[in-house]
């Protein structure tokens, strides 16, 4: 009788177990979502990148075709040329063409009519690297992004750290206004409250994600002032920063991204270290849901966040 | 009294200059550093690019036109120099390469005008627009690393104590200033900007002048793209953007007419200058990203309508 009802209680925990499993099959591992190979056979997808000008969105790109490839789905990518007309007009005209559109938005205020108007023919958006503002009352059935408030948050702790919590600092940041840039802001000030100790010399100033004009403005800095860290809002600036500092400057100098160029200069010495932002991690999560969705499945979220990761000399071979 | 004369007419002539002066005097009150050796150096290096990029200008809006192209055709020659310039071949050829590209897309700038008879502006503007995807396509959208060592080494070096990119820069001053003061070809670009029918009339070749105009600020931009990837140590298809505004704001705050036929070489050196001084200036009081852009936006205007109002006054 006891051997019953312990071979019954371990069969219950069992399909409970199962239930459970069954229920939740779809969910992000480390950051990866996967609906599994050829699973996309027969859908056809549009995935608009915001431009196509520089080293991160061509992550994007390749990481979205092999995603596609390992899918088997149709992908076509287009660059909406940072120009938020266009990417409307290249969302309207995909309804009724593809089963799925994801799309980098140009701007967060701009897209939520065309959106819905697309999700009302039936079909599936998804924002991919950043989201609309209000994007769930657009119909828009996910998000895949990384947060740029913890890619911040991440870069300015490694820079605490490397300090001992104490030392002058200057931050270069991207286009004044700029959403991506604003957040990351954000996410250095998280930081900074924690540590009193850590001084910013100058006003954070606007080097429009620019190296030439990142390089210039520390040099003018550097004739004026003493600084323990340069605090960069991506690596094109950080690299700027590095070339007026020389190499191996004793200068604790940082960014985001993660692009090969900023990894030759943290190989050459010129930069300390970046935080990684895996625009290809968050395009192939995002191609993957939308397959999951178009099959019916459902997700255990729909806000798929990628991880990032601190890349200095010490673990860079990882990444390239 | 004559010399007197001479005097107040010089200073109203480059009353440009002495703006400059007190701006100057007020930044190295403001922070002593300002006038350091370091920041000389700086100075030299940051109006470097510019100042080769207005002096292309300089002819260009002299003979009655504008270039729009120039930051454009700095990244897309900055790519190609930055692709032959990882080691494999001697410097002087990248450098070519950038100029040849530069000149080729000036050409067709100056064809498209003067033969074409096509407004510079739409001329210009589609080039610049041309000339960045042929940038992006010749790299892929990607940075161009790996540059050779001495070629990295050039932009940040010294030859007698002043920076080799600013070497580049007076060499190009001393040329062009030449050009433009002391020769047949340069007064037949000023009449062609005065008046160019008269010029036609007068029998000069109007349309090779203004070929021409556009052929060098092409060649100066080629060759900024070269000295740009040496800076930088990378080759960027996203670099020089609107550097054409800069070139142009330039040369108009260095007295030189957007109408044509009027303008100084030393006036273009002293408006680089100024351009340079303000930005490098801001950044050293750190000054915060909003106010710099309303002080510099100031900046230009009043100095441009001092020195417009003492021009007309003396007149």
């Amino acid at each position: 009788m006891k051997k019953i009802s312990l071979v019954l209680s371990v069969i219950i925990v069992l399909a409970l177990l199962t239930c459970a499993a069954s229920a939740e099959q779809y969910k992000m591992e480390n950051g990866v979502l996967r609906a599994g190979e050829g699973a996309g056979k027969g859908y056809k997808i549009l995935l608009l990148q915001q431009h196509r000008n520089n080293a991160f969105q061509n992550g994007v790109y390749n990481a979205a075709v092999a995603a596609a490839e390992e899918l088997g789905c149709d992908l076509t990518i287009l660059s909406s040329e940072s120009d938020a007309a266009t990417q409307i007009s290249q969302i309207e005209q995909a309804i009724g063409e593809y089963d799925a559109v994801l799309y980098e938005p140009v701007n967060p205020d701009a897209l939520g009519a065309v959106s819905q108007e697309a999700a009302n023919e039936g079909m599936i958006v998804i924002n991919i690297i950043s989201a609309c503002t209000d994007w769930e009352s657009y119909g828009i059935a996910a998000v895949s992004y990384g947060d740029n408030v913890t890619a911040g948050e991440s870069e300015m702790q490694a820079v605490a750290d490397l300090l001992g919590g104490k030392g002058n600092i200057a931050i270069l940041t991207g286009p004044s206004g700029d959403s991506g840039g604003l957040q990351r802001l954000e996410g250095y000030n998280n930081i900074l409250a924690n540590y009193p100790d850590i001084k910013q010399v100058v006003e954070p100033a606007d080097c429009g994600w620019d190296t030439a004009s990142a390089q210039t403005t520390v040099e003018s800095w550097l004739s004026a002032y003493e600084f323990d860290a340069i605090v960069a809002e991506n690596d094109g600036m950080a690299i700027g920063a590095g070339n007026a500092a020389g190499p191996n400057s004793g200068i604790i100098i940082t960014g985001v991204d993660g692009t090969p160029d900023g990894f030759e200069a943290i190989k050459d010495g010129r930069i300390t270290g970046t935080v990684s932002q895996n625009g290809g991690e968050m395009a192939a999560n995002g191609l993957n849901a939308a397959v999951l969705l178009l099959k019916g499945e459902e997700l255990e979220t729909n806000i798929l966040i990628t991880t990032n990761t601190w890349i200095d000399a010490n673990n860079i071979a990882d990444f390239e | 009294m004559g010399n007197k004369r001479k005097i107040s007419s010089l200073i109203s002539e480059y009353f440009i200059f002495i703006i400059f002066i007190v701006l100057v005097a007020i930044l190295a009150i403001m922070k002593p550093s300002f006038i350091g050796p370091r920041n000389l150096t700086n100075i030299m290096k940051q109006a470097s690019i510019n100042g080769i990029l207005a002096f292309g200008m300089m002819f260009v809006i002299i003979s009655g036109a504008f270039d729009m192209s120039v930051g454009s055709t700095l990244a897309f020659s900055g790519i190609l120099a930055a692709l032959l310039g990882k080691g494999q071949v001697p410097l002087i050829v990248p450098m070519f390469v950038a100029m040849l590209a530069g000149l080729c897309v000036g050409i067709i700038n100056g064809v498209g005008i003067a033969y074409g008879d096509l407004p510079p502006f739409i001329m210009t503007l589609g080039t610049q627009t041309a000339v960045r995807g042929l940038a992006l396509l010749a790299c892929g959208g990607n940075p161009v690393t790996g540059l050779s060592e001495n070629y990295r080494a050039l932009a940040a070096g010294k030859i007698l104590g002043i920076p080799t990119i600013a070497v580049f820069t007076i060499v190009v001053i001393i040329i062009c200033s030449f050009v433009a003061n002391k020769t047949v070809y340069g007064r037949r670009v000023y009449s062609c900007g005065g008046n160019l029918q008269a010029a036609n009339v007068s029998g000069i070749n109007t349309n090779f002048i203004r070929v021409s105009t556009f052929a060098i600020a092409g060649l100066l931009a080629g060759l900024c793209g070269f000295l740009m990837t040496s800076r930088v140590t990378i080759g960027q298809p996203t670099a020089g953007e609107s550097y054409e505004m800069d070139a142009i704001t330039a040369c108009v705050v260095g007295g030189v007419s957007m109408s044509g036929g009027v303008g100084k070489p030393l006036g273009v050196v002293i408006g680089t200058l100024l351009i340079t001084v303000i930005a490098n200036g801001l950044d050293i009081l750190g000054v915060s990203a909003y106010w710099q852009k309303i002080i510099k936006g100031i900046i230009i205007v009043a100095a441009v309508l001092i020195d417009v109002k003492r021009k007309r006054s003396k007149a």
